[in-house]
């Protein structure tokens, strides 16, 4: 059956403001009857081994599986920063590595104003190839994620034709369900509206073979049901390629509704979604 | 939610013939929706780095994950053994370590002829003591295993004392549904006559609040429903117990029923069972 996780972003102004450290995360995560965590890099207090061994210990009793590392890396820099950025993503397969988590997520290039995305590509390639050869060699997955806001890869054949240049058992795909061009969360144009010239739904299509694990995005969900992404389109056709993993909770609406109040609203949903399609 | 993992051994039939391998077995957790697998040391001694790798690799795809590798242990031997045993387990810790495998499930040990559960008690902890020192120095919790059998600890009583005893972050406990005293299925001889205790039930309340991880036994489900095991009460112990974890299906019933056909059935009645208990939740909560 597909497992809900929570992602620790999805509580970022929380954190921001100091009331919830990753304890907190994962005291959630056992309160809404979850079965995952998602730790997004900047929310570790630190990377001292008793404090990461303290979470590995909590979510074991807490009945967790800890799915992932976000890191956020920027592959379309250009020299030492580039570098910067190749090392930060190597830091953090460590840091997976250590605690026995087996996948980092990891983006792909923001694209510069003064560069095209075939520009860029090459680079975004052979970084990409590089650091999938280090977590190799750490057994940790990286689990590309599509993205949007000058990000590529940013529709669905992007990110297989990246896979696919990679071609690497360590290097998957992490699907959101909000970051595809023309996602009412991820456009250029006016947040809340679909782009219609983006067929966002067909690259979540095109990419779902290859996910090992979804993050779904809740925008507006006060009434109870997210109002900006359809819920009933996209499981069907995560149910169609027999998805089975985890499925993280990552809101975003903190413009319209508070953290804590949304958490178990987005969690109810998405577990009702699941059991309507069957998953 | 509690999930729900397929220890390998449940398809010891199909092993055993050949009928299927180990990625086979993760194969069909997966076309039953399953969480998880699991796994034993006697079906890893053949296996490579690069096997075990592998099957990493094939789990993170098929969205399921290993979540413990069991040991075995003869309870027949006499306490001479001990020391191998030892070594074999610290063998198993570091494969699970290099696997990112959380835990490793470890019986006790038996109670050689001429001792009692309580003169034998002594060693059995040091035994565990020093398995659980290993597992801590690599990150591996070591998950203390109920078991019947002649051996301990085979009692609620028991499995507390010795967790209690012990008092380790890197010792927690594995609930086996049919391995405590009482049970019909851990009865020797007498199981395919015999009748479940009442105790039993005593015995798993007492030590599901310590459990991080559950294995239901299923002998006799060819009904669709499990005869030995009451599994609408053990899940309600389990839920009161604020469980959340995965309840690792194990079929030992295979001189009735093959395991392809046992296995679904046994999966349908957990989720039966958990689906019904959560309406029954809800309904009290509302």
């Amino acid at each position: 059956m597909i497992k809900l996780s929570l992602q620790s972003l999805s509580y970022r102004d929380t954190f921001k403001a100091g009331n919830i450290d990753l304890m907190g995360i994962i005291d959630q995560a056992y309160e809404l009857q979850m079965d995952g965590v998602d730790l997004h890099y900047t929310h570790f207090a630190s990377t001292d081994p008793e404090y990461l061994e303290e979470l590995r210990l909590a979510t074991l009793r807490r009945g967790l599986h800890m799915c992932y590392i976000g890191v956020s890396n920027n592959f379309g820099k250009k020299g030492a920063e580039l570098e910067q950025q190749a090392q930060l993503v190597r830091d953090w397969v460590d840091v997976a590595a250590t605690m026995g988590i087996q996948m980092v997520r990891v983006f792909g290039a923001w694209v510069p104003e003064d560069e095209t995305e075939e520009d860029v590509w090459p680079r975004l390639l052979e970084t990409t190839r590089q650091v999938t050869a280090y977590a190799r060699s750490r057994r940790v997955v990286l689990g590309l994620h599509n993205h949007n806001h000058g990000c590529m890869p940013a529709t669905g054949e992007q990110v297989v034709r990246l896979m696919d240049a990679v071609d690497d058992p360590y290097y998957s795909h992490i699907l959101d369900t909000g970051q595809y061009r023309g996602s009412p969360g991820a456009s250029f144009g006016e947040r809340g509206k679909e782009d219609p010239e983006h067929n966002f739904y067909g690259s979540i299509e095109t990419s779902a073979p290859r996910a090992v694990h979804v993050r779904a995005k809740i925008y507006r969900i006060a009434s109870g049901e997210e109002a900006w992404l359809d819920y009933n389109r996209i499981m069907p056709i995560l149910k169609k390629v027999g998805f089975n993993g985890w499925m993280s909770v990552v809101f975003e609406g903190q413009d319209e509704l508070d953290e804590p109040a949304a958490a178990p609203l987005a969690t109810a949903y998405l577990r009702r979604m699941l059991a309507q399609h069957d998953m | 939610m509690i999930k729900l993992s397929l220890q390998a051994l449940s398809c010891k039939d199909a092993l055993d013939s050949g009928e299927m391998d180990l990625e086979d077995v993760f194969h069909m957790a997966a076309r039953l929706r399953m969480d998880g697998v699991d796994l034993e040391d006697r079906l890893l001694i053949q296996a490579d780095d690069a096997y075990l790798e592998n099957l990493r690799l094939l789990a993170l795809r098929l969205g399921l994950r290993i979540g413990y590798i069991g040991v075995i242990v003869d309870f027949n031997a006499p306490a001479t053994e001990i020391e191998r045993e030892i070594t074999r387990i610290h063998s198993c810790v570091d494969m699970a370590a290099r696997m990112g495998v959380r835990v490793l499930r470890v019986p006790g040990n038996g109670v050689p002829p001429g001792e009692t559960d309580e003169s034998f008690w002594p060693l059995v902890v040091d035994k565990m003591r020093r398995a659980v020192e290993y597992g801590r120095k690599r990150g591996v919790v070591i998950g203390l295993h109920n078991h019947n059998h002649g051996a301990i600890p085979a009692t609620g009583v028991q499995v507390v004392r010795m967790l209690d005893e012990i008092d380790s972050p890197y010792l927690s406990h594995i609930l086996d549904t049919g391995q405590y005293r009482g049970s019909r299925g851990a009865n020797g001889a007498d199981r395919e006559t015999g009748e479940t205790d009442e105790s039993l039930y005593e015995h798993i309340q007492a030590t599901a609040p310590r459990a991080v991880i559950a294995r239901a036994k299923f002998y006799r489900v060819a009904s669709g429903e499990e005869k030995w095991l009451d599994y609408r009460r053990i899940v309600s112990i389990l839920r009161a117990a604020g469980f959340n974890g995965w309840i690792s299906v194990v079929y030992e019933g295979h001189s009735a029923m093959p395991s392809g056909e046992a296995i679904p059935l046994a999966v349908q009645h957990l989720r039966n069972v958990l689906g019904e208990d959560r309406r029954q939740a809800s309904g009290r909560r509302s």
